[in-house]
């Protein structure tokens, strides 16, 4: 080759400088038992406040059933109109249904005795439409 | 053992609640047909089966009543059939808590 002075990429004159090659490898941050202390303290920190809230959310429940024992003449008594309403409609509606059905006594005791038998679901939910039966029945285990 | 009372000797209820509705029951929460069964149960006790059977004739169709409820559903589905047959003969309208339309009762 000729040796005219093409422009080239070079190194600096005198060499590059030192080049720290050797292994880094720091030691920090806890050790491993620290790490197991720190989580451990943590998840007990943790556990105890839960415990608090819960006994303080057990309080709290105490009261609301409290609430409802009070309110309990009040709701039993709204239950049983509610029912004897209902039974006072679906007698009504059987006269008039049962008018030309021949040997029907309407209002029929089934059984022999005077005692007042509790009415089923069946009978205060009969003459309306199914879903309503249903979801009497069924609906407080369905409820999400 | 009949006349070895033995659980109450050992003070122990292995069966007794499993024998009748009427007994004791846990939570003292008393079954439906609580009433009919120990009606029967009083009026059938101590005088065999066969006078039971003829004697107690009414206790019992009433306990069986109030477990299977067979009268009663059948009531309630003469009912319907009349109610649906009169709706397609035209001759009946239900009323309006009856159609379902209203507010749902709690």
């Amino acid at each position: 080759m000729a040796a005219s002075k093409v422009k080239q990429d070079m190194p600096p004159p005198g060499g590059y400088g030192p080049v720290d090659y050797r292994r880094n490898l720091p030691r920090r941050g806890l050790s491993g038992y620290s790490m197991f202390a720190v989580g451990i303290g943590v998840m007990m920190f943790g556990y105890w406040r839960l415990c608090r809230w819960n006994r303080e959310r057990r309080r709290m429940q105490i009261e609301d059933l409290e609430a409802r024992i009070a309110l309990l003449p009040l709701l039993q008594a709204e239950h049983d109109r509610q029912m004897l309403r209902m039974l006072r409609e679906n007698l009504e509606e059987e006269a008039t249904l049962m008018k030309d059905v021949p040997g029907w006594k309407v209002g029929e005791n089934v059984f022999h005795t005077e005692r007042w038998v509790s009415p089923l679901p069946e009978q205060l939910y009969n003459l309306r439409p199914r879903e309503e039966l249903i979801q009497k029945k069924f609906g407080f285990q369905w409820y999400v | 053992m009949p006349f070895i009372d033995l659980q109450s000797k050992l003070g122990i209820n292995v069966d007794k609640w499993l024998l009748a509705q009427s007994g004791e029951q846990p939570l003292k929460r008393a079954s439906r047909c609580h009433a009919f069964e120990k009606e029967w149960i009083e009026c059938s006790h101590a005088i065999g089966k066969t006078r039971a059977s003829k004697e107690c004739n009414i206790e019992w169709e009433d306990f069986y009543e109030c477990m299977h409820r067979i009268k009663t559903n059948k009531r309630l589905y003469e009912i319907r059939k009349q109610k649906d047959k009169m709706i397609k003969e035209g001759t009946y309208t239900p009323p309006p808590h009856h159609t379902g339309k209203e507010e749902p009762l709690s």
